[in-house]
C-alpha cells in the first residue's frame, strides 16, 4: 500500500534546455491517523445535525493539503468553515425549493430545474475561485479567474453539443471543460495552462467505451449460457401457461421457476453495474494521468509516472472495500489514493523561490475578516 | 523563553526563510534567520487549529505567516499563553476516543435507521396522496399475478362479502377488496396498500362464518388505514439513501430506487409492532360494529390448526419445532397452510421464503391479547 519512493528524474522523456530539476511531491498521511480525524468528524457532524460538516470539510482538506509536500514545504488550506457552512445552507435551500416546486407541478419543477441548470456554470466558477483562493503553498495563494461566458460555453454549450451529436462530441466537450478549468487557474501571478488535446480525450474515451462494450458482451454471454444451463427449454415450456383461447391474457409463469430466475436477473444487474464502474474508473485513471502530464505553471511543468492500470486497480478495489465495510474503509481508501498518486508526480522546475503573489490576493488577504463575512464556500 | 522552529513566508514571494517563534509571558516575537526581529501583538495573533499531521499556521494581521510542524511546541504555547483551543486535535489524537466515537456513530445511525426512520415514515405515509396508494396496489397485484390467479368464487359470493364488510363499517372510504385463488399461498389475506386488500379463496372457504372473515377484514383494514405498506416502502427507501450516503455511492441507489427492488419491502413482513397495531384496530372496529372479537380468535385458531396439520405432514423441518424461530405460528395475513409439498423442491424453497416473510407475533400471544380486550 505504501508507494512512496523517489523517481530518478531521468525517466521522463523531454528535458528543457535550461538546468531544471525534478521536485517530487510527497504525501505523509497515514490511514490510522486520518481514520481518527474522519470518525470524529462524522460523529460531530451527526451530533450537530450536519452543521459541523463544514468544519469537518476544512479539517479533511487541511489534513490532505498539510500532508502534501513539495520542495520541503507543505500545502495549506485556508478556508473558513463559516463560508463553507453558508454555501451549504444555500445549496440545501436551492434543493428544497426544487423539491417543493416538484410537488406542486411538473411544469414548475421543470422551470426550477432549468433555472438551476442555468446557475450551474456560475456555481462552478464560485467553487473553483473559493477553492483556489484558499489553497496556498509557501504563503502564496492560488487563484481562479475564469470568465462567465466561457463558463457557459464549457459547461452548457459544449455538453449540449456532445448530446446533440449522440455522444460523438462528448469527449471534445470534456476536453473543453478541462481546458477551461486549468487555463484559468494561477499560482500567485503565474498562470497555469494545459497542453492536453482533443485527440487525447478521444483516445481515452475510445478505450473506456471499448472496455465497456467488451465487458457488456462478456456479461451477456455468461448470462445466456447460465440461463440455458439453469432453465432448459422444456422446463420453461412447462412452467409457462398461455391460455390458447385468450391470447391477450397475461402469461402465467410457475413461481417455482420464477424465483431463481429473478435471482439470476439480480446478479446480472450487479454485473452490469460493475461494468459501468470499471469503464468509468478506467476513464478516470487515464484522464488523470494525461491531464497531470500536460500542465504548465509559468516555466514549470507538472509531470507524473502514474500507471493507469495501477491507479485503476486502486480505485476499483477502494470502491469494493468501501462498499463491503459499509463506508468504514473510506479513510484508508482516500489515504491510499494520495499515497500512490502524489509520490508519482513531480514538478520540472528551475526555480521555486520566485513565485510572486498576485496583487489582488494581497489586498484581499489584508481584509481577511471582512472578506470572510461575504465569502461563500461551495464545494464540488 | 520558549522557542518554536518553523518557516516564515512574507506573503509576497515564494521564498522560504527559516525562523524561530519566541514566546514568553504575554509577549511574542519572530526571529528570522536573517533580518531583524519582528515583535507580534498577541491580541492580533491568529492561529489555525491543531490538526494531527498537518502544520500549524500563525498570522498576525499582515501578509506574512509562520508555519510550523512542531505540535508539541504549539501545544506548550497554547498552555503558556492561555490561548485555549486544541481540544479537537486532542480528541483526534487518541485512538480510544476515535473508537468510542465510532461506536457512538454506529449506535446513533442504527438508532436513527431502526427507530427514527420508521417513526418518520409512519408520519410521512399518512401525508401521501391516495393516488400513490392506488398505484402501489395495482403494481403489487400485477407483480403477484402468478401467485394470485383470479378467484374461483362465484361473483355473487364475492359481491355479498364486500357488501357485508362495508355495511359493518361506516367509518370512511372502504378499500378495494380483491378475491384471488391461491394454492401456493393458501388461506391468507394481504394488505397491498392503503386502498387495496386481497383475500384468498382458501381463506373464505376455511372460515366457519362471515363474522370471522369480517375480523380478518378489519385486521387488514388496520394495516391499510394506518398505511403500513407505504410506511415499509418509505422506510426501505430511506435505508437505501442512508446506505448511499455511508458508502458514498449515490448512483447505485438511484438505480435501485427506480427498479423494482423496493417491491421486496412492500411485499415483505410487517413488524410485530405493526401487527399488534392492526390487531388492536380490528378489535376496536369489531366492538364498534357490535361484533364480538371472538370471531377473530376463531379464525386464528383454525389457521393455527391447519398449520399444525401441515407440520405433521411435512415432518420435523418446520418452524413449529425449530427453536431458532420466534414466530412458529402463521396467521391470517400470511400462512403456510398450503405447504403440503416436500421442502427440497423449488416450490418448497419458495414456501420457506414466504414462511420467513411471516413474522407475526405467535398466535397464542395474539389470542391472549384479544381475550384480554373481551374481558375489559
Amino acid at each position: 500500500m505504501n508507494e512512496t519512493g523517489s523517481t530518478p528524474a531521468g525517466e521522463n522523456e523531454s528535458h528543457p534546455a535550461e538546468a531544471s530539476a525534478a521536485e517530487h511531491f510527497s504525501f505523509h498521511g497515514n490511514g490510522a491517523e486520518y481514520f481518527r480525524i474522519w470518525i470524529v468528524n462524522l460523529f460531530l457532524s451527526i451530533l450537530t445535525l450536519g452543521i459541523y460538516s463544514a468544519w469537518a470539510k476544512v479539517r479533511t482538506k487541511r489534513y490532505f493539503y498539510g500532508n502534501t509536500e513539495l520542495a520541503g514545504d507543505r500545502f495549506e488550506y485556508l478556508a473558513s468553515p463559516i463560508a463553507i457552512l453558508k454555501g451549504r445552507l444555500i445549496g440545501v435551500a436551492l434543493l428544497v425549493i426544487y423539491t417543493v416546486a416538484g410537488t406542486f407541478s411538473t411544469l414548475l419543477s421543470a422551470v426550477a430545474g432549468g433555472v438551476l441548470a442555468l446557475l450551474l456554470p456560475l456555481i462552478f466558477i464560485q467553487a473553483f475561485r473559493f477553492n483556489a483562493r484558499n489553497s496556498a503553498w509557501r504563503g502564496i495563494r492560488f487563484g481562479f479567474d475564469g470568465g462567465v461566458w466561457p463558463a457557459y460555453q464549457a459547461y452548457l454549450l459544449w455538453p449540449l453539443f456532445g448530446v446533440l451529436t449522440l455522444g460523438v462530441g462528448l469527449p471534445y466537450a470534456l476536453y473543453r471543460i478541462n481546458q477551461y478549468q486549468i487555463d484559468n487557474h494561477r499560482f500567485g501571478e503565474s498562470l497555469a495552462s494545459s497542453s492536453a488535446t482533443g485527440g487525447g480525450f478521444y483516445r481515452i474515451a475510445l478505450i473506456s467505451v471499448g472496455i465497456f462494450i467488451l465487458m457488456f458482451v462478456m456479461v451477456a454471454v455468461t448470462a445466456a449460457v447460465s440461463f440455458d444451463a439453469w432453465f432448459p427449454a422444456e422446463i420453461l415450456a412447462e412452467s409457462v401457461t398461455i391460455d390458447p383461447e385468450n391470447p391477450d391474457a397475461p402469461v402465467e409463469v410457475d413461481p417455482a421457476v420464477m424465483a431463481p430466475f429473478l435471482l439470476l436477473g439480480l446478479l446480472g444487474y450487479f454485473a452490469i453495474l460493475l461494468t459501468v464502474f470499471i469503464s468509468g474508473f478506467a476513464w478516470e485513471a487515464m484522464r488523470f494521468k494525461m491531464v497531470f502530464n500536460r500542465i504548465a505553471l509559468a516555466e514549470n511543468r507538472v509531470r507524473n509516472r502514474i500507471s493507469a492500470p495501477r491507479y485503476f486497480w486502486i480505485l476499483i478495489s477502494n470502491m469494493l472495500l468501501i462498499t463491503v465495510t459499509l463506508g468504514m474503509f473510506t479513510p484508508w481508501a482516500r489515504v491510499r489514493r494520495s499515497r500512490y498518486l502524489l509520490p508519482a508526480m513531480w514538478l520540472e522546475t528551475s526555480d521555486l523561490d520566485h513565485f510572486v503573489a498576485a496583487e489582488a490576493d494581497r489586498t484581499s488577504a489584508q481584509g481577511d475578516e471582512i472578506g470572510e463575512a461575504f465569502d461563500l464556500g461551495i464545494g464540488i | 523563553m520558549n522557542e518554536i522552529e518553523g518557516s516564515w513566508y512574507d506573503g509576497g514571494s515564494s521564498r522560504r526563510r527559516g525562523a524561530r517563534l519566541r514566546w514568553g509571558s504575554g509577549a511574542l516575537a519572530l526571529l528570522p534567520e536573517e533580518g531583524d526581529r519582528i515583535s507580534i501583538d498577541p491580541q492580533r495573533l491568529r492561529m489555525s487549529s491543531s490538526l494531527p499531521g498537518a502544520p500549524t499556521r500563525l498570522s498576525w494581521g499582515g501578509e506574512d505567516s509562520f508555519v510550523t510542524m512542531d505540535d508539541a511546541g504549539i501545544a506548550a504555547m497554547r498552555r503558556g499563553l492561555a490561548l485555549g483551543g486544541g481540544w479537537l486535535s486532542r480528541l483526534e489524537n487518541r485512538m480510544s476516543i476515535a473508537l468510542g466515537a465510532g461506536v457512538l456513530c454506529v449506535s446513533l445511525l442504527a438508532a436513527f435507521a431502526f427507530r427514527g426512520v420508521p417513526a418518520i415514515a409512519a408520519r410521512a405515509a399518512l401525508l401521501l396522496p391516495v393516488e400513490v396508494s392506488d398505484d402501489l396496489g395495482d403494481l403489487l397485484l400485477g407483480e403477484l399475478e402468478s401467485w394470485l390467479p383470479p378467484s374461483e368464487l362465484p361473483a355473487a359470493r364475492q359481491a355479498e362479502l364486500i357488501r357485508y364488510f362495508t355495511s359493518r363499517d361506516e367509518s370512511g372510504a372502504p378499500p378495494r377488496v380483491e378475491f384471488r385463488a391461491s394454492e401456493i399461498i393458501g388461506a391468507n389475506a394481504l394488505t397491498l396498500s392503503a386502498t387495496t386488500v386481497a383475500f384468498t379463496d382458501e381463506l373464505v372457504l376455511l372460515a366457519d362464518n362471515d363474522r370471522e372473515l369480517l375480523a380478518v377484514y378489519f385486521h387488514e383494514l388496520g394495516h391499510a388505514e394506518l398505511r403500513h405498506v407505504e410506511q415499509k416502502v418509505l422506510t426501505a427507501s430511506a435505508w437505501l439513501v442512508m446506505f448511499a450516503l455511508l458508502t458514498g455511492d449515490i448512483g447505485v441507489v438511484g438505480d435501485l430506487l427506480l427498479s423494482s427492488v423496493l417491491l421486496g419491502p412492500a411485499l415483505g413482513p410487517f413488524s410485530r409492532a405493526l401487527e399488534r397495531e392492526a390487531d388492536a384496530f380490528a378489535v376496536e372496529r369489531l366492538l364498534a360494529a357490535g361484533e364480538s372479537p371472538e370471531a377473530m380468535i376463531g379464525i386464528l385458531e383454525k389457521l393455527e390448526a391447519q398449520s399444525r396439520l401441515v407440520v405433521s405432514v411435512n415432518g420435523a423441518d418446520s418452524g413449529e419445532n425449530d427453536p431458532d424461530r420466534d414466530d412458529p405460528a402463521p396467521d391470517a395475513a400470511i400462512s403456510e397452510a398450503g405447504a403440503t409439498v416436500p421442502e427440497d423442491t423449488d416450490e418448497g424453497f419458495l414456501l420457506r421464503l414466504l414462511d420467513i416473510i411471516a413474522s407475526h407475533p405467535p398466535t397464542e400471544e395474539r389470542i391472549e391479547y384479544i381475550e384480554s380486550r373481551i374481558a375489559d
